[in-house]
């Protein structure tokens, strides 16, 4: 006993020893949370001054044999070293999207599975967080356990963080080869083709760095553009998206083409993987993989009044973009302007604000936050921003449909100028634009308010708002196709869905508005119905029509001709019951609109049956008849005689 | 009457049995001109009504009733009556392109002679029969049709003899749409049309070339079975007598073509499966 109380001693200090040096490693393994990745992880680690480091083998792994069974799996493993805390040797990455064959084969003492998805798989080495040697990216389609195609893949090698000698990107449709100069600066000619087709090329030509050219060849048809002209101050930047819309900018605005590039593509799809990569590492250690391309652009210093007029701008933009959200937005004032004439003009003046003012904004907003407005023309950006001329202060809308207008203008119009190209000139657009917005959103907010009171009423009026909306693209879509016919039916439908809008817009007592609301959304849904099978009608009479021909040879022509047969159902069909149909629908109202629908429906399908019946006695009966409701019940009579 | 029973009776038995007898009136001596004379053109209308009625799966009845008018000093074109022609035929559809028919025509040939003092009206008899094969072209149809009679006739004058002639005819003919893409009802269509008309027999000796007919003429194929065409004929033939004239003729033409089909719609359907 006392032996063994000696040991115990022993032991106890001996753990204690350990603890005490805290640089010794230690085991984890159990689960782990990294960004969005939940697995099971085995790492070591240190603990140097109360914080806890990675040191050492890491690995971090999901994949689920239930899930997969069941549905579908996301796999993911990563695997790796660290060198206290910060990522360093080798590592791979794999990420899998998987669905089974639900079919088992028993091999040897295993149960083995089919699998087929996508995997993508990243693979190469760090050294103090940065990419240093061969660096793989490949995603996969995998049919039956098998890669079926190769949907992208990038070779590039670094040296301590920079890209070196030459890389090679593809994807399913272009392949990429290009080369840089030691300090990671793009340079000559970057190759590429397409997959299929070996003749169709882009070549991007770079000198150290600058990137002087693009030369497409399509069809054995070869384009080739400038792009940066020479300049007498450059700057080196990473060629990443912000590089990619700099040089769309600059070519759109040189060239007045619309800039779309596979090279482009592939940098983008690569950039995203390697962000992918870089993110999740991040979350563990300090890390920079990045591909780290690097290229020259002009650069148009910019002095600290413009930098602080683009911030205002950026500022302004936000803050006149969230009012028109809200107010574009709002489901109860897209009820309210219905009835109201002066919310319906503050409404559409905030559209064209938003449209004129704030859209090219968005496209500065954008560039500033990519850091590129420095390395374009100020002057080319406007007209680029604004190709058909910056917006007035006064701002003109149509309110009715009687096409009468309305102007909007601020007060203090006179202190706006929007004349020059300067970041004055952007900043006086921006600034006008949120004024508007602000003074807009303030006469609109009484109505605005009531929202509040009406918070039940909410969900059902977002609802209202969609399915009018949907009912107004269906009609708007149709028309254009259908016979000038079918023109007032259809705005009919159109008219009565805005004219309940506005009455129900126009009720005060909530309770009426809710069993008001509800009522209309099932008209409205009645009225998609018959603008469906309106719309459908001209291909289904057609239909019917031809369904009621017979092929008759002629002798003297030699030649087989289309003959209608059983004509007096026809004619009562095309003649009788498809016009009273178009009026019917040009007065149709919530009540009879789902009655109006079955009519419709019933009626052709009538019609294809009475092809093949007997209908002598009926077509002796139609031949006086000329009441399309006599004609209706007629056809419906001969179903029922038939089945007696 | 009497004598015109005879006629029939004689004409059945000489199906198989051909003239050899009726050259009576090629006695007379013949000068022929030192040129080719060409007479006057006389003008006609014709108003013809063409029926083929099916009566079988692949069989019709071909019902064809020409009325003729040909000019007299007075009026051109519809002065007096020339012919009534009856023509009847079985036919036979072998195919939806091709067609035969084999049948009788008895056509009633009036004096159009306002001088003569002979007969008014005389009969003439045929018995004929019809290959016909269609071919689509383009948006337009070709037809070839031979047709292939055997006639007798006599003059007006009082107890002529028949003589006997055999007819050998091609006719081309395009049938044009031009307001559609195919011939199909509610379309109007051009139809330009040649016909050479060759004829042999004993009282055949100089002018083999009976006639040749040159026709444009426009058509509406009101439905499937009904169809109306105008047109306009110029021919031109040699004279039986004497080879060395020839006759011109200027004739309007007005057509009704149907077909209907008595059948039972179940023995109709389906048409277009002729083959099948």
């Amino acid at each position: 006993m006392i032996y063994f109380k000696k040991r115990l001693v022993l032991l106890i200090s001996m753990v204690f020893l350990y603890h005490s040096y805290g640089q010794e490693k230690q085991q984890y393994n159990g689960p782990l949370e990294v960004g969005v990745y939940k697995g099971k992880a085995a790492y070591t680690y240190v603990v140097t001054e109360q914080d806890t480091l990675y040191d050492g083998a890491f690995q971090l792994q999901s994949s689920n044999l239930n899930a997969l069974l069941e549905e579908a799996d996301t796999s993911f493993l990563m695997e790796g070293r660290f060198y206290k805390g910060t990522p360093s040797g080798p590592w791979h990455f794999q990420f899998g999207e998987f669905q089974t064959e639900s079919e088992s084969k028993l091999v040897g003492y295993e149960y083995r599975v089919l699998i087929s998805g996508q995997q993508e798989e990243g693979r190469g080495a760090l050294s103090k967080g940065k990419p240093d040697g061969k660096w793989l990216y490949e995603v996969n389609r995998i049919k039956s356990s098998e890669v079926e195609t190769t949907l992208f893949s990038s070779v590039i090698n670094f040296k301590n963080g920079v890209p070196q000698q030459s890389f090679q990107m593809e994807n399913d449709s272009t392949v990429l080869v290009g080369r840089f100069l030691r300090n990671g600066l793009a340079h000559d000619e970057w190759t590429s083709y397409a997959s299929n087709d070996l003749e169709d090329t882009e070549n991007w030509i770079f000198d150290e760095g600058l990137l002087q050219e693009i030369n497409w060849t399509t069809d054995g048809i070869s384009k080739k553009i400038s792009v940066f002209a020479s300049h007498n101050s450059y700057k080196t930047i990473a060629l990443n998206q912000g590089y990619i819309d700099l040089l769309k900018a600059t070519i759109t605005s040189e060239n007045s083409i619309d800039f779309k590039s596979d090279v482009a593509q592939l940098l983008a799809e690569n950039d995203g993987y390697y962000a992918k990569l870089n993110g999740i590492l991040n979350e563990m250690g300090p890390t920079e993989l990045t591909p780290n391309f690097k290229v020259k652009v002009p650069f148009y210093e910019l002095d600290a009044q413009q930098k602080s007029d683009i911030d205002q701008i950026a500022q302004d933009y936000k803050t006149a973009k969230s009012i028109s959200d809200t107010l574009l937005h709002n489901s109860h004032l897209n009820i309210v302007r219905r009835s109201d004439a002066d919310a319906q003009y503050r409404y559409e003046v905030v559209k064209k604000i938003d449209a004129d003012f704030l859209q090219p904004l968005s496209t500065f907003a954008k560039y500033k936050e990519e850091d590129i407005l420095e390395y374009m023309e100020l002057p080319k950006l406007m007209q680029q921003l604004w190709p058909s001329g910056k917006p007035s202060t006064n701002i003109e809308v149509v309110t009715d449909s009687t096409q009468a207008t309305k102007t909007f203008v601020l007060a203090n119009t006179g202190e706006f100028n929007f004349n020059g190209n300067s970041t004055k000139t952007v900043a006086a657009i921006a600034g006008y634009a949120r004024l508007s917005l602000q003074e807009l959103m303030e006469s609109l907010s009484d109505r605005l308010t009531n929202e509040a009171r009406l918070q039940a009423l909410n969900g059902l009026e977002t609802d209202l708002i969609a399915e009018n909306d949907t009912l107004v693209s269906q009609i708007d879509s149709l028309l254009p196709a259908l016979p000038v016919l079918y023109n007032a039916p259809l705005n009919n439908l159109k008219k009565l869905a805005d004219k309940s809008l506005g009455e129900y817009a126009s009720l005060n007592n909530p309770e009426e508005k809710l069993a008001f609301g509800n009522k209309l959304k099932v008209c409205l849904n009645e009225l998609q119905e018959l603008t469906g099978v309106l719309g459908a009608l001209p291909a289904t009479s057609e239909e019917i029509k031809i369904l009621y021909e017979d092929a008759i040879w002629n002798p003297f022509m030699a030649t087989v001709m289309q003959e209608g047969v059983k004509k007096k159902v026809t004619s009562a069909y095309s003649e009788i019951l498809i016009p009273s149909f178009l009026k019917q629908a040009t007065e149709v109202d919530c009540e009879n609109a789902k009655k109006l629908t079955e009519q419709i429906t019933h009626t052709n399908d009538r019609m294809v049956k009475l092809r093949e019946e007997d209908t002598k006695k009926l077509e002796r009966k139609l031949r006086r008849e000329k009441n399309p409701n006599e004609i209706m019940k007629l056809l419906h009579e001969q179903s029922t005689a038939k089945e007696n | 009457m009497e004598s015109r029973k005879n006629n029939f009776i004689w004409l059945v038995m000489s199906l198989l049995v051909v003239t050899g007898s009726v050259s009576a009136q090629e006695e007379e001596k013949v000068e022929l001109p030192f040129e080719s004379e060409y007479k006057e053109p006389k003008t006609k209308l014709w108003v013809n009504t063409y029926g083929k009625i099916r009566i079988g799966k692949r069989l019709f009845w071909d019902a064809q009733t020409h009325f003729r008018f040909e000019e007299t000093k007075a009026t051109p074109f519809i002065g007096q009556v020339g012919q009534i022609y009856n023509r009847h035929a079985i036919g036979y559809i072998y195919s939806k392109k091709v067609n035969f028919s084999l049948g009788g025509v008895v056509r009633i040939n009036f004096n159009t002679d306002e001088d003569s003092e002979d007969r008014n009206v005389v009969p003439e008899w045929r018995i004929w029969h019809q290959y016909q094969f269609a071919q689509p072209l383009y948006t337009a149809m070709i037809y070839h049709r031979i047709r292939i009679e055997h006639r007798w006739t006599q003059s007006f004058v009082e107890n002529s003899e028949y003589i006997f002639r055999n007819r050998w005819r091609y006719m081309f003919r395009a049938k044009i749409p031009l307001n559609s893409h195919k011939l199909k009802p509610k379309t109007i269509y051009v139809s330009p049309e040649a016909e050479l008309i060759m004829q042999s027999g004993k009282a055949v000796v100089g002018s083999p070339m009976e006639d040749l007919r040159l026709t444009t003429t426009f058509g509406y194929i009101a439905t499937p079975r009904l169809t109306f065409a105008t047109g306009l004929m110029y021919s031109q033939g040699q004279d039986l007598t004497n080879a060395g004239y020839y006759k011109q003729n200027w004739t309007l033409r007005f057509h009704m073509y149907y077909s209907p089909d008595f059948r039972r719609v179940k023995n109709k359907l389906p048409e277009i499966h002729l083959d099948d």
